[in-house]
């Protein structure tokens, strides 16, 4: 029981975390670092939203206004202008920081219980659904026979 | 205060919700037999799907704790994750709810079913067509979006004219018939209706959203999209407890003025916290959604212009829903019901 109301204890505030990103949209990206091309910049802000802003509540590095944040939008476009592509920017930042700064969770060993969920969830539903179908199935001996089908199809358009 | 907040509103859904159950389990009992393919096993599928979405968001939210618990590894489970889990759900799930009306209680014909299955396709085929024209669209996976929205549209807009009759009968004959429908059935329609706009008001800002970050001065114009939003006038004012810096800003399309957006910088002294207002005006189309930033130099600020198609739609559609389900709970049977005991019919008894 104790172990239950420590666990929940702990569960609370995290479930609190969630609600904090509605506090007000803020102005985050500031126009000094942008780049003049458009398609690079486009990309930057992509690799931005794809990173995670460390002392924010799961919001990302193109979100935040925290200086943090800041200096990993003006890292990811360092690493741009040095001609890295998208997931190398990516995964320098990842070496860096940890997965942690990962919003989207790579696929590991740490996280194949996550990725795999959602199949074992359909599965489990589907299965639950079937074995509910065959205690509930509609069995061949209620169903009329040819001679009753046609005089009940007989009362119902209004014949005798 | 927001964990008291958070702990009341979870007492209250799973309090509410282990009472409900505890009390009417033992009343839940089979009353009838139904084929696979019957309204009934759309109703299971719809369950199961629901569920199924529910226990990933579930599991997804809370897993980053567990692992952190269990394995002392820290990651993060993002939007992107639940984009790519919840949202295929989501979509079978809508796919499907356009043709759950198609399904006769008990027992449907599978011609029958794929025959309006295929009518449906048809016309959900030519509306995206014409909607991929007339905008634009060619990114595969906000068609399939736009083509998710309208299937639901088209279908639940064909079944309830064909309760109606239509064709085959006046429009005074449909009308007197639609009059005649049960709550339920009205919940049925309006509810699907309400899910094809909230799905049409999601696809809509994740394929449309257009936004602007600059530095602007006063009285220079920037286009987002086919709106020119200006930069009018600055000033200061305060509230209660908070001084402000309020923006006055013009938006503009085809050179007519559309409305006035007042985003503020807010600064409260006591708690030496700065929030920001965006100013947000509604049309029936989208949100057209201004935010005020730092100032830079003598005339120039940060602002942020975007243009949020569908949002409207989202609210409207959920809405939608909540209101016609609270409305289909008062549905004459319901009431009836609710006087007497509810004889629940034995097993099947075999005749003599």
């Amino acid at each position: 029981m104790r172990k239950h109301v420590r666990f929940i204890a702990r569960i609370l505030p995290c479930l609190a975390m969630l609600m904090l990103p509605i506090a007000g949209a803020v102005q985050a990206l500031e126009p000094g670092e942008m780049f003049d091309d458009p398609v690079k910049e486009q990309r930057a802000r992509d690799i931005g939203r794809s990173l995670r802003c460390l002392v924010c509540q799961n919001q990302s590095i193109f979100d935040s206004n925290a200086s943090l944040a800041k200096d990993l939008r003006v890292l990811v476009r360092e690493r741009m202008k040095a001609g890295d592509s998208d997931e190398e920017v990516i995964e320098f930042v990842a070496s860096q920081y940890g997965s942690y700064v990962l919003l989207e969770p790579p696929l590991n060993s740490y996280t194949y219980a996550l990725w795999i969920a959602p199949v074992i969830f359909i599965l489990l539903g589907a299965a639950l659904a079937i074995q509910f179908r065959r205690r509930n199935k509609v069995s061949r001996h209620n169903e009329l026979s040819g001679a009753a089908r046609e005089a009940a199809q007989r009362i119902l358009r209004g014949g005798n | 205060m927001r964990g008291v907040f958070i702990l009341l509103l979870l007492a209250l859904a799973i309090g509410a919700a282990l009472i409900l159950f505890a009390l009417r389990a033992p009343k839940i009992t089979d009353t009838g037999k139904f084929s696979t393919l019957s309204r009934e096993g759309g109703l299971l599928l719809n369950n199961v799907l629901l569920a199924c979405s529910c226990a990933v968001v579930f599991f997804g939210t809370l897993y980053a704790l567990f692992q952190d618990m269990v394995t002392g590894e820290k990651i993060t489970v993002g939007a992107p994750y639940f984009n790519q889990t919840f949202l295929p759900i989501l979509g079978v799930l809508i796919l499907a709810a356009g043709v759950g009306p198609f399904l006769a209680w008990k027992s449907a014909k599978l011609p029958d079913v794929l025959r309006r299955c295929r009518t449906t396709l048809v016309v959900t085929a030519i509306v995206c067509i014409l909607i991929a024209l007339l905008t634009g669209v060619r990114d595969p996976v906000g068609l399939l979006g736009v083509a998710i929205a309208v299937w639901l549209a088209v279908a639940t807009s064909m079944d309830l004219a064909r309760r109606a009759g239509l064709p085959g009968v006046s429009l005074l004959t449909a009308l007197n018939r639609l009059r005649g429908l049960p709550s339920s059935a009205w919940a049925l329609y309006i509810g699907h209706t309400g899910l094809a706009i909230a799905a049409a008001g999601i696809v809509a800002i994740s394929v449309w959203r257009i936004e602007a970050i600059q530095l602007q001065k006063k009285g220079t114009p920037v286009g987002v999209g086919e709106y020119q939003f200006t930069l009018m006038d600055v000033s200061q004012a305060s509230g209660p407890n908070y001084q402000a810096t309020v923006a006055t800003a013009k938006v503009e399309r085809n050179g007519k003025i559309v409305t006035l957006l007042f985003p503020e910088r807010r600064w409260y002294p006591v708690e030496q916290n700065a929030t920001t207002e965006a100013g947000i005006s509604t049309r029936w189309h989208g949100d057209l959604y201004a935010v005020l930033g730092d100032p830079n130099g003598s005339d120039g600020f940060v602002t942020l212009c975007y243009y949020n198609p569908g949002v409207p739609w989202m609210w409207f559609g959920v809405l939608l829903i909540a209101v016609w389900g609270l409305i289909s709970l008062a549905d004459r049977r319901l009431r009836i019901g609710a006087q007497g005991r509810i004889v629940t019919p034995s097993a099947l008894q075999p005749a003599e």
